[in-house]
Protein backbone atom coordinates (compact mmCIF):
# COMPACT_ATOMS: atom_id res chain seq x y z
CA UNK A 1 0.00 0.00 0.00
CA UNK A 2 1.55 3.47 -0.87
CA UNK A 3 3.00 5.72 2.07
CA UNK A 4 3.45 8.89 2.34
CA UNK A 5 7.16 9.78 2.00
CA UNK A 6 9.27 10.77 4.70
CA UNK A 7 11.12 13.12 4.35
CA UNK A 8 12.04 14.08 7.74
CA UNK A 9 15.53 12.98 7.54
CA UNK A 10 16.40 16.37 5.13
CA UNK A 11 15.18 18.57 7.65
CA UNK A 12 16.70 21.72 7.71
CA UNK A 13 17.52 21.43 3.96
CA UNK A 14 16.56 22.44 0.35
CA UNK A 15 15.65 19.38 -2.00
CA UNK A 16 14.95 18.40 -5.25
CA UNK A 17 12.64 15.46 -6.18
CA UNK A 18 11.54 14.03 -9.57
CA UNK A 19 8.42 12.90 -10.89
CA UNK A 20 8.20 9.80 -8.95
CA UNK A 21 9.24 11.83 -5.53
CA UNK A 22 12.75 10.03 -5.56
CA UNK A 23 15.07 13.10 -4.08
CA UNK A 24 17.46 13.64 -6.56
CA UNK A 25 20.12 16.71 -4.51
CA UNK A 26 19.81 18.43 -0.96
CA UNK A 27 21.41 21.26 -0.08
CA UNK A 28 21.82 23.50 2.67
CA UNK A 29 20.52 26.69 1.02
CA UNK A 30 18.81 27.27 -2.60
CA UNK A 31 21.28 28.68 -3.68
CA UNK A 32 23.18 25.45 -3.54
CA UNK A 33 21.08 23.38 -4.77
CA UNK A 34 20.14 24.96 -8.05
CA UNK A 35 24.37 25.07 -8.29
CA UNK A 36 24.54 21.47 -8.18
CA UNK A 37 21.38 20.89 -10.63
CA UNK A 38 22.53 22.83 -13.01
CA UNK A 39 26.16 20.75 -12.41
CA UNK A 40 24.18 17.68 -12.79
CA UNK A 41 22.74 18.78 -16.08
CA UNK A 42 19.56 20.29 -15.64
CA UNK A 43 18.83 23.24 -17.70
CA UNK A 44 17.61 26.18 -15.57
CA UNK A 45 14.60 26.54 -17.47
CA UNK A 46 14.06 23.04 -16.63
CA UNK A 47 14.65 22.45 -12.77
CA UNK A 48 12.99 19.94 -10.87
CA UNK A 49 10.38 20.48 -8.11
CA UNK A 50 12.29 21.77 -5.39
CA UNK A 51 11.32 21.38 -1.27
CA UNK A 52 12.69 23.11 1.98
CA UNK A 53 12.02 20.79 4.59
CA UNK A 54 11.19 22.41 8.04
CA UNK A 55 13.65 22.25 10.77
CA UNK A 56 13.18 19.82 13.44
CA UNK A 57 13.00 20.23 17.00
CA UNK A 58 9.24 20.16 17.28
CA UNK A 59 6.76 17.99 18.25
CA UNK A 60 4.36 19.07 15.30
CA UNK A 61 3.78 21.87 12.91
CA UNK A 62 1.48 24.46 13.06
CA UNK A 63 1.39 26.03 10.27
CA UNK B 1 -8.94 12.81 -14.58
CA UNK B 2 -6.55 16.01 -12.48
CA UNK B 3 -3.41 15.65 -10.61
CA UNK B 4 -2.39 13.40 -7.94
CA UNK B 5 0.06 14.33 -5.29
CA UNK B 6 1.88 11.27 -3.29
CA UNK B 7 1.93 12.87 0.80
CA UNK B 8 4.59 13.78 2.51
CA UNK B 9 6.07 13.72 5.50
CA UNK B 10 7.59 16.82 7.03
CA UNK B 11 6.57 16.34 10.54
CA UNK B 12 4.82 13.54 12.34
CA UNK B 13 1.56 13.77 10.50
CA UNK B 14 1.66 13.03 6.38
CA UNK B 15 0.84 16.36 4.63
CA UNK B 16 -0.42 17.58 0.55
CA UNK B 17 2.58 18.09 -1.04
CA UNK B 18 2.01 19.85 -4.36
CA UNK B 19 3.72 21.09 -7.13
CA UNK B 20 3.42 24.87 -8.72
CA UNK B 21 4.96 26.66 -10.91
CA UNK B 22 5.89 30.22 -9.99
CA UNK B 23 6.58 32.49 -13.59
CA UNK B 24 7.74 36.07 -14.05
CA UNK B 25 8.78 37.04 -16.54
CA UNK B 26 11.16 34.18 -18.60
CA UNK B 27 11.81 33.05 -15.21
CA UNK B 28 10.21 29.70 -13.60
CA UNK B 29 10.67 27.27 -10.86
CA UNK B 30 8.79 24.74 -10.20
CA UNK B 31 7.93 25.19 -6.30
CA UNK B 32 6.76 21.73 -3.92
CA UNK B 33 4.89 23.02 -1.02
CA UNK B 34 2.77 22.02 2.06
CA UNK B 35 -0.96 22.70 0.49
CA UNK B 36 -1.94 24.67 3.69
CA UNK B 37 -6.04 24.99 3.83
CA UNK B 38 -5.56 27.39 7.02
CA UNK B 39 -3.43 29.72 4.84
CA UNK B 40 -5.47 32.52 2.93
CA UNK B 41 -2.28 32.90 0.60
CA UNK B 42 0.91 31.26 -0.54
CA UNK B 43 3.51 32.08 1.32
CA UNK B 44 7.12 31.37 0.16
CA UNK B 45 10.31 31.72 0.94
CA UNK B 46 12.26 34.86 0.60
CA UNK B 47 14.56 32.79 -1.68
CA UNK B 48 11.87 32.22 -4.24
CA UNK B 49 11.94 36.16 -4.50
CA UNK B 50 15.53 36.58 -5.56
CA UNK B 51 15.28 32.91 -7.88
CA UNK B 52 12.61 34.58 -10.05
CA UNK B 53 14.20 37.97 -9.84
CA UNK B 54 10.72 39.50 -8.73
CA UNK B 55 11.70 43.49 -8.03
CA UNK B 56 10.78 45.13 -5.02
CA UNK B 57 8.68 47.79 -7.21
CA UNK B 58 6.33 44.75 -8.08
CA UNK B 59 5.83 43.97 -4.31
CA UNK B 60 4.25 45.43 -1.72
CA UNK B 61 4.55 45.43 2.67
CA UNK B 62 1.76 42.55 3.64
CA UNK B 63 1.27 41.65 6.92
CA UNK B 64 0.06 38.27 8.18
CA UNK B 65 -1.33 36.94 10.85
CA UNK B 66 0.25 33.81 12.18
CA UNK B 67 -0.77 30.89 14.07
CA UNK B 68 0.02 32.39 17.37
CA UNK B 69 -1.34 35.78 16.63
CA UNK B 70 1.62 37.66 16.37
CA UNK B 71 1.66 39.49 13.22
CA UNK B 72 5.17 39.68 10.81
CA UNK B 73 5.36 41.68 7.41
CA UNK B 74 5.94 39.64 4.36
CA UNK B 75 6.08 41.45 0.39
CA UNK B 76 3.16 40.67 -1.50
CA UNK B 77 3.26 40.42 -5.30
CA UNK B 78 0.97 38.61 -7.86
CA UNK B 79 2.52 36.52 -10.60
CA UNK B 80 2.05 33.79 -12.91
CA UNK B 81 1.35 30.22 -10.82
CA UNK B 82 0.78 26.96 -13.16
CA UNK B 83 -0.87 24.08 -11.59
CA UNK B 84 -2.38 20.72 -13.34
CA UNK B 85 -1.27 22.54 -16.39
CA UNK B 86 -3.53 25.15 -15.43
CA UNK B 87 -2.06 29.04 -15.72
CA UNK B 88 -3.82 31.51 -13.70
CA UNK B 89 -3.04 34.69 -11.29
CA UNK B 90 -1.58 33.89 -8.05
CA UNK B 91 -0.91 36.36 -5.17
CA UNK B 92 2.15 35.28 -3.49
CA UNK B 93 4.02 36.20 -0.15
CA UNK B 94 7.53 36.39 0.25
CA UNK B 95 8.76 35.76 3.97
CA UNK B 96 11.38 35.03 5.95
CA UNK B 97 9.88 33.53 8.57
CA UNK B 98 8.03 30.61 6.60
CA UNK B 99 9.55 27.00 7.85
CA UNK B 100 8.29 25.64 4.69
CA UNK B 101 6.81 27.19 1.36
CA UNK B 102 3.36 26.96 2.04
CA UNK B 103 0.36 27.20 -1.04
CA UNK B 104 -2.72 28.37 0.05
CA UNK B 105 -6.78 28.62 -0.63
CA UNK B 106 -6.52 31.46 -3.46
CA UNK B 107 -6.35 29.84 -6.86
CA UNK B 108 -6.62 26.60 -5.45
CA UNK B 109 -10.03 26.08 -3.56
CA UNK B 110 -11.81 28.54 -6.07
CA UNK B 111 -10.92 26.87 -9.46
CA UNK B 112 -10.31 22.68 -8.52
CA UNK B 113 -12.21 19.94 -7.05
CA UNK B 114 -9.90 18.37 -4.38
CA UNK B 115 -10.14 14.68 -3.04
CA UNK B 116 -8.57 13.42 -0.62
CA UNK B 117 -7.30 9.14 -0.75
CA UNK B 118 -5.79 8.04 2.38
CA UNK B 119 -5.58 4.52 0.49
CA UNK B 120 -3.54 5.99 -2.01
CA UNK B 121 -1.88 8.40 0.85
CA UNK B 122 -2.93 10.87 -1.95
CA UNK B 123 -4.90 13.73 -3.00
CA UNK B 124 -6.13 14.72 -6.45
CA UNK B 125 -6.68 17.97 -7.64
CA UNK B 126 -9.51 18.78 -10.53
CA UNK B 127 -9.72 21.65 -12.91
CA UNK B 128 -13.23 23.25 -12.38
CA UNK B 129 -12.18 26.59 -13.34
CA UNK B 130 -13.26 29.75 -11.53
CA UNK B 131 -17.03 29.69 -10.80
CA UNK B 132 -17.13 33.14 -10.46
CA UNK B 133 -14.59 35.71 -9.88
CA UNK B 134 -11.45 34.53 -9.15
CA UNK B 135 -10.60 35.30 -5.10
CA UNK B 136 -7.31 36.13 -7.15
CA UNK B 137 -8.77 39.34 -8.50
CA UNK B 138 -9.86 41.34 -5.71
CA UNK B 139 -6.09 40.82 -4.15
CA UNK B 140 -4.39 41.77 -7.62
CA UNK B 141 -6.64 45.05 -7.42
CA UNK B 142 -5.62 46.15 -3.77
CA UNK B 143 -2.07 45.03 -4.99
CA UNK B 144 -2.40 47.30 -7.89
CA UNK B 145 -3.61 50.52 -5.84
CA UNK B 146 -0.90 49.49 -3.04
CA UNK B 147 1.91 49.68 -5.87
CA UNK B 148 0.49 52.64 -6.88
CA UNK B 149 0.66 54.55 -3.61
CA UNK B 150 4.71 53.76 -3.25
CA UNK B 151 7.25 56.41 -3.65
CA UNK B 152 8.70 55.51 -6.67
CA UNK B 153 5.52 53.58 -8.49
CA UNK B 154 6.67 54.45 -12.27
CA UNK B 155 7.12 51.20 -13.00
CA UNK B 156 4.11 48.95 -11.34
CA UNK B 157 1.73 47.00 -13.61
CA UNK B 158 -0.87 48.55 -15.25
Amino acid sequence: MPTAIDLRPYAGTWVAQDEHDEVIESAPTLDELEAKLLRAGFSEDKLPAIIRIPETGSDSLLL
Amino acid sequence: MGAAFRWGSLGLAPGILIEVTLTKGYRSRLVKGLFDTGADFTHVRQDWKDRLRVPDSECVPWEIRVADGHVVEGQLTVIDATFDEHTFRMPVVFSPFVPTDLIGRIGIFDQFKIEQDPKNATTVFTWVGPVAEPWSAAIERQWKDRLSKKPSSKDAPT
